[in-house]
């Protein structure tokens, strides 16, 4: 197990590198100076540009301000954001923590949420309840996350208040004693958590009902049967191990979300993440934060398919039978 | 969650929902300011304002955007306020950190004398801070992009503690203006950082300020809060305690947390939405001048668009009312540029060329375009701009009615603008902000062609040379006004641009707020300290 562990992390660096690279070369072949973002609107004197571009370190040529990043990354220094005018590490200090309480709680009711649909589903294969399920998750799947978004808020923030249409806190919450600002924070991830983890949820529902009529027609559940274990036992101890890898690769694979964050999401929500910070270094071509955020994805992708396998081998004793020397 | 709402449940949502559906063909709401009836103002309570836009900088020398320098103007007070009053003549000024000011018999130096005021920190204001913030204004490490406006002031003299004189290399209409321009700085806080510095510090854990406001907590991307000032020299102001910016970067939400109570003042909002937005309950619209105008620039590098004849029947050929009417919902009027029309330089009697696309298609003719060789070019704009993008193909199916085909396409704005400096276009649509001043020269100029200026458009003439000399020579407004007016009529006859429509910005007000007034297009919040909110 820790061979495969560590071949896999050798093989993410070459990847690493090569995504920031790519990242950064893209960027850099786009037309137009960064300094042009900086200087609005209005004329600008050539002077002024020559300043402004030397300020930021945009006057060196593009390799060097590439080896450079690189050399500071290395160091923990993700160099300045242009647009947001303070550091690339404290502008993701700060966005950080709410995309991963997000990430988080839609990650909860995604699995929490799938996992109990997914066993409904097989508790009557066939009948109406499975219909049914199958077909909200049809349609919960289908809807754009926007919409569910913006529908969301219509009906729970403004036709019946009862959640607040968008930010992370209350005005004046600072003042708040620390339960008080854990509740309002609860608060206000309900509605974004739902919105983001209902459609993942309907996902891990299909999957673990594939899964789980799989595994029920498997001869060591017949087995479990005939040894008189419970239909619960049956499900919970013996199905559903068996049909979890699916949905652990799947929730590996969501693990990159918990720090990239979801853009529609978060910016219905006014929800004030890295989904966003993205977003807008892109739009403003701030490379110091393109290629920070990118870095962090690329790393968490790695990390998050490494952790799907360690976790499909621990939770699957026909796997964690097999030597991994084979991979 | 704030309450006050009457209506609740599912028709509330249906209610809703229809309204998202019929505002798609919604029309202008007149314009109407909260009163504040015969209601004395009260103070305390929060104001909640909805903005897209978070703070790009917590320093006005290095931020470039509006809204930021917006906050910061009440955070750091300039020596004076400027009046809405610049339709007539230039602005005049209400003193604010500035008690006074003289001119000198000469009429090259102006002096300031402060009023007894402090930071917030209790340190006193000083002429001192005064000559410190001309310094770092015009250091070219800072590359404020307002330095412009400083260049004809050769020195800061601190005279007295209280005393500050401007000195000028020349007299000219707006001194006064261009000596308050930018707000003073704490020079023993700013200070500290060297200029070369000041582009890569984080000025948001600055706390000192003179303004009515301070800053009080910024959560980037979610809030920033300011709070009242004790030590504010107006002690009556600010009526609110606080004002809080919610930052939702969708305007959709931000109307719906307007209807819901959520929030007490939105800028921005959409011309498509003001007739929803003005009928929600409680909530009332203030319309007011965007100081900014959308042009199409035409290619003067380029045949046909050097032959100001051409030129000229492009812009006879679009209907810019219609461009007004439907795209900007009557949010606007016909700009007849270069200058914007709420500015005292601008002629009144100067008449916008009509929509005439007879005369248009005779001129295109004698100049040997017909069905048979029409003339054929390709308009471009910025993608993301809505209204920018709609304009293009508005105006491609109004040329098309006089035979001249457009082809439409919009760009990244990076590359957008390369094209445009490189010359590699036939004509774009895209605007210029107005904050007080246009650098004419450095649009119009002969020798302000990219990259040493940014006549893009590659205007050439000898007679707006020597016109835009007589303004900068101008020793005074009524003289300077005369020249203003014939620059006016040369670019007018020549139409190195057509200039389109001049927009009007609407902000709207919920039910708590009052007396939110809007005098100074370029400085909206202006205001914000004599406003209150209803408990």
């Amino acid at each position: 197990m820790l061979g495969l562990i560590g071949r896999r992390l050798l093989s993410g660096i070459p990847l690493i590198l090569g995504v920031v690279t790519l990242t950064f070369v893209l960027v850099e072949a786009a037309p137009g100076r960064p300094a042009d973002l900086l200087l609005g609107d209005g004329p600008v004197t050539p002077e002024l540009r020559a300043r402004v571009e030397a300020a930021y370190g945009l006057d060196r040529p593009a390799p060097l301000r590439y080896l450079s990043w690189i050399g500071n990354a290395m160091r923990g220094d993700l160099g300045w954001s242009l647009s947001r005018g303070r550091t690339v590490r404290s502008v993701f200090a700060d966005a950080l923590p709410p995309t991963i309480a997000l990430a988080a709680a839609a990650l909860a009711i995604q699995l929490l949420l799938g996992i109990l649909v997914g066993a409904l589903h097989v508790v009557r294969p066939g009948g109406w309840v499975d219909h049914a399920l199958g077909a909200a998750g049809l349609v919960l799947v289908s809807v754009p996350t926007f919409w569910l978004g913006l529908m969301s808020i219509l009906l729970f923030a403004v036709a019946v208040p009862i959640f607040p249409p968008s930010s992370a806190h209350s005005v004046g919450s600072a003042a708040w004693s620390l339960p008080a600002r854990a509740a309002d924070l609860l608060w206000h991830l309900a509605l974004p958590a739902l919105v983001l983890g209902a459609g993942s949820a309907a996902i891990v529902a299909r999957f673990l009902r594939a899964g789980l009529m799989t595994a029920l027609g498997e001869g060591f559940v017949l087995a479990a049967r005939a040894r008189g274990a419970s239909s619960l036992r049956v499900l919970l101890a013996h199905a559903l191990p068996a049909a979890a890898g699916p949905v652990l690769t799947l929730a590996g694979l969501q693990l990159p979300l918990l720090v990239s964050g979801s853009l529609v999401v978060e910016v219905v929500f006014g929800w004030p993440g890295m989904g966003r910070v993205t977003y807008d270094a892109v739009m403003a071509a701030d490379l110091p934060v393109v290629l920070a955020a990118v870095l962090l994805a690329t790393v968490l992708v790695i990390a998050g398919s490494l952790l799907a396998d360690v976790g499909l081998a621990l939770v699957d004793p026909r796997l964690r039978a097999r030597r991994p020397t084979s991979r | 969650m704030s309450g006050g709402r009457t209506i609740s449940g599912w028709a509330a949502v249906g209610t809703v929902v229809l309204a998202l559906i019929v505002s798609a063909c919604g029309g202008g709401a007149g314009p109407a300011a909260p009163a504040a009836g015969n209601q004395p103002p009260q103070r305390g309570g929060t104001l909640v304002v909805g903005s897209i836009a978070d703070a790009d900088a917590w320093n006005e020398y290095v931020s470039q955007q509006t809204f930021a320098n917006n906050l910061l103007r009440r955070i750091y007070a300039r020596l004076g306020q400027e009046r809405g009053d610049a339709r007539e003549h230039p602005p005049t000024f209400t003193p604010l950190l500035a008690a006074s000011w003289a001119f000198s018999a000469d009429a090259l130096t102006l002096t300031f004398t402060l009023r007894d005021a402090s930071w917030s920190d209790g340190t006193p204001i000083t002429a001192g801070d005064v000559r410190f913030t001309w310094t770092a204004q015009t250091a070219p490490a800072v590359g404020w992009s307002g330095a412009t406006n400083k260049e004809r002031i050769k020195d800061v003299e601190v005279v007295a503690p209280r005393t500050v004189a401007f000195h000028f290399d020349r007299a000219y209409p707006e001194m006064l203006a261009d000596a308050i321009d930018g707000g003073i700085l704490p020079e023993h806080v700013f200070g500290k950082v060297p200029f070369d510095a000041w582009r890569t510090h984080d000025w948001s854990e600055v706390r000192v300020g003179s303004g009515p406001f301070l800053l009080e907590s910024w959560r980037p991307g979610e809030e920033i809060t300011l709070v009242r000032n004790p030590r504010y020299f107006n002690a009556e102001r600010p009526l609110v305690d606080k004002v809080v910016v919610r930052i939702v970067p969708d305007i959709g939400n931000l109307e719906t947390q307007l209807a819901a109570g959520a929030i007490d003042y939105l800028e921005g909002v959409p011309p498509q939405d003001a007739k929803r937005v003005g009928g929600l309950p409680g909530v009332s619209l203030v319309v007011f001048e965007n100081p900014m105008f959308d042009y199409v620039g035409w290619n003067g590098a380029k045949k046909p668009f050097d032959d100001p004849e051409v030129r000229r029947a492009l812009t006879l050929g679009i209907d810019r009312k219609a461009i007004v009417d439907d795209l900007l919902y009557g949010y606007g009027r016909i700009s007849t540029g270069p200058l914007l029309s709420s500015w005292w330089a601008a002629d009144p009697s100067l008449p916008a060329w009509p929509y005439d696309p007879v005369e248009a298609k005779r001129i295109l003719a004698a100049k040997g375009y017909d069905e048979a060789h029409p003339l054929a070019f390709e308009l471009t704009t910025n993608t993301g701009n809505r209204v920018r993008e709609a304009v293009t193909l508005k105006i491609q199916d109004q040329l098309s009615r006089i035979g001249v085909k457009v082809s439409p396409r919009s760009f990244e704005m990076k590359a957008f603008r390369e094209r445009n400096v490189a010359g590699n276009y036939d004509a774009y649509v895209a605007g210029w902000r107005f904050n007080g001043k246009l650098d004419l020269g450095s649009i119009f100029g002969s020798k302000a062609l990219p990259p040493a200026g940014s006549n893009v458009v590659a205007y050439r003439s000898g007679d707006a040379d020597a016109l835009l000399a007589a303004i900068g020579a101008a020793p005074d407004w009524p003289s300077a006004k005369a020249a203003y007016g014939r620059f006016a009529r040369r670019i007018h006859d020549d139409q190195p641009y057509t200039f389109l429509y001049e927009g009007k910005r609407i902000a709207a007000c919920g039910p708590r707020l009052r007396d939110m007034k809007i005098d100074v297009p370029s400085d909206p919040l202006a205001d914000l300290e004599s406003c209150w909110m209803a408990h």
